[in-house]
């Protein structure tokens, strides 16, 4: 076995469990987020990270900037260079002066306010950009992007690590080695979704483990499962009668993220409708407010023909008509989403 | 190059800036960045970068005492890089390599039947880490204590000096043995932290040279 077979082994899958995330539902409410830290992130030297995380677009998202950090692949196939992520870029770990000023009386003099892990003001925290909005008033425009490691089926990661610390399971989950992996960041510089996270008390790279020990329990990673705007459907990417299956390969509305990064990312979204604009005279048109070069930016021209079917079947609804593809989103059993991953948490 | 035999207590050989140290030959080895194209299999993605191979030269002076093996490295570097304060640093690094077959190459760090012993001093770690390679990829860091591998280290006036010390015979596998009279081979690879320095990213003298172990 070559070197380049072994990397080809070590991204290779049955199968590949894949998120469905519904823009339109996501109100930005960080429970996903939460979820994540209370069970992964609560360690010394994880404490600035956020395997998931959820950003307000347009903003600078997060890590910061993590959409011109390079990494990936161009149309070639080839891999592309990228950037490290600092402690400011990945959100840090403010503290606040609450001695100051719950127990020294100080509360009519000092306020409370964040410091960064070194002391500084912060200049840039994670949601810093939380509701930053674009567009001109009236038609004024955001969305949310909750994130979390791809799982991609052609994971840079893999291919970057010297050490071969990280490999694909049998059900499409990418796993860093802990034992093997000591910390020399070429993932880091290589996921173009900038998902890795450097752990300074270990030396050691860590990500998004897709809650891979309740997933063996038939339980739905956090992220998904206390997603309270039921936003999000889990399940293999082959199981034809997942939500999954159906919302990507046959209503053909849940789209990867930057697809041109090459790595065949596995965290799919329904892309937002979003308000109709006011024209000039302040009447309501029928345009949509997120301008659709934003969109393909994100998820490339295949995003027109999504979010038609997703205008055309919501007409349908509003007609009185039958939708499945509307039943679908709106889940009314939670238990619909999420395939065989339905057990509960213990 | 050659391991000078002295009759020195090797406790006092950790001080790498003490009396012990001085009269032993010096030898001077050129440093080079390391060929990282040969690393496009495991890592395309540090095989296509450059700018590494910071340090351009280091200093090596070698001695036993029938028991102990003690190795001094020192190098210039300004900057001191101990620390890790922030998620884009790293730490400065030397490390020392023997082959443990005949024929191993230390531009391939050893392969699958000809392996490769290393012993890595890291800035900020407590100990030094005995590390062992059949080829890229495949390192393995071992405790210190596996091979009784022991390292002091002083920065000071912009140098680096550090001292490597281990028993010349050791009972387990996969570890250099060290006998007086027999010739042995070293390679050496620095890693400058300030310039992010790591894995292949890093200076090295080139293949394996000789060395006289003196009896
Ligand atoms: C000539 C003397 C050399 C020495 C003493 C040496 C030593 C080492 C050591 C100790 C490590 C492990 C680092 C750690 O655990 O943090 C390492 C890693 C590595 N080295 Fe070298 N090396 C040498 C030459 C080379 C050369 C010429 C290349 C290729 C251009 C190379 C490529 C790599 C790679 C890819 C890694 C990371 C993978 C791994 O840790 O197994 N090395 N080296
Ligand atoms: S999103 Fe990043 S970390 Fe996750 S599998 Fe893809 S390349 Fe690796
Ligand atoms: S929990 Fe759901 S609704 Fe809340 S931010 Fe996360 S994805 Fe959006």
């Amino acid at each position: 076995m070559n070197e380049t077979s072994s990397k080809q082994n070590l991204k290779a899958s049955t199968r590949q469990l894949a998120t469905v995330i519904d823009l339109n539902k996501c109100m930005g409410c960080q429970s996903c987020t939460v979820a994540c830290k209370n069970l992964w992130t609560q360690r010394p030297g994880t404490e600035h990270m956020r395997w998931a995380n959820v950003g307000t677009y347009p903003g600078r998202g997060y890590p910061r900037d993590w959409q011109s950090k390079g990494g990936g692949y161009d149309e070639d196939g080839n891999s592309k260079p990228g950037k490290l992520i600092n402690l400011v870029e990945a959100g840090d770990n403010f503290q606040f002066n609450h001695d100051e000023v719950f127990n020294q009386q100080k509360g009519q003099s000092a306020h409370l306010q964040p410091s960064t892990s070194k002391g500084n003001k912060p200049e840039w925290g994670y949601n810093w950009d939380e509701d930053q909005t674009s567009g001109d008033w009236p038609n004024a425009f955001f969305f949310y992007l909750p994130r979390k490691c791809n799982h991609c089926s052609n994971a840079p990661c893999i291919d970057a690590c010297s050490r071969n610390a990280i490999s694909k399971r049998e059900d499409g989950i990418v796993l860093i080695d802990q034992e093997r992996c000591t910390g020399h960041r070429h993932c880091v510089e290589a996921c173009p979704y900038g998902m890795v996270y450097y752990n300074p008390s270990t030396g050691r790279s860590e990500k998004c483990i897709e809650c891979f020990p309740r997933v063996e329990q038939s339980i739905a990673p956090a992220c998904n499962r206390q997603c309270v705007g039921r936003t999000r459907a889990y399940g293999y990417l082959d199981d034809k009668r997942s939500q999954v299956y159906k919302l990507i390969y046959e209503w053909k509305v849940a789209l990867p993220l930057h697809p041109e990064y090459g790595t065949e990312p596995n965290v799919y979204y329904v892309p937002p409708m979003s308000t109709f604009s006011y024209d000039d005279e302040g009447r309501l048109t029928d345009e949509m407010r997120i301008p659709m070069d934003v969109l393909e930016e994100y998820f490339g021209p295949v995003v027109n023909g999504a979010l038609e079917t997703l205008v055309t079947e919501r007409q349908k609804k509003k007609d009185g008509e039958s939708s499945e593809l509307m039943d679908i989103l709106i889940s009314r059993h939670w238990e619909d989403r999420f395939a065989e991953f339905t057990n509960e948490p213990i | 190059m050659k391991v000078e035999l002295r009759s020195m207590e090797a406790a006092l050989l950790l001080d790498g800036r003490g009396s012990a140290w001085s009269g032993i030959e010096e030898t001077v080895l050129p440093l080079s960045p390391s060929p990282i194209a040969l690393t496009e299999s495991v890592s395309p993605y540090m095989a296509k970068t450059s700018g590494h191979g910071k340090i351009k030269k280091i200093h090596v002076r070698m001695t036993h005492n029938g028991r102990m093996f003690s190795m001094r490295l020192s190098w210039d570097d300004p900057e001191k890089d101990n620390e890790i304060s922030d998620l884009d640093e790293f730490s400065d690094a030397v490390s020392i390599m023997f082959p443990l077959a005949n024929g191993a190459t230390a531009f391939t760090m050893g392969s699958a039947d000809k392996p490769v012993n290393a012993w890595l001093w890291k800035a900020g770690n407590q100990e030094p880490f005995d590390v062992f390679a059949e080829g890229y990829a495949t390192s393995t860091r071992r405790p210190a204590k596996i091979s009784g591998l022991k390292a002091s280290d002083s920065h000071r006036d912009g140098t680096w000096v550090v001292v490597l010390q281990r028993p010349m015979s050791v009972g387990g596998q996969e570890m250099v043995q060290i006998e007086p009279g027999t010739d042995t081979s070293i390679a050496i690879a620095v890693w400058e932290g300030s310039n992010k320095e790591r894995s292949a990213q890093k200076a090295v003298s080139g293949e394996f040279k000789s060395v006289k172990v003196d009896a």
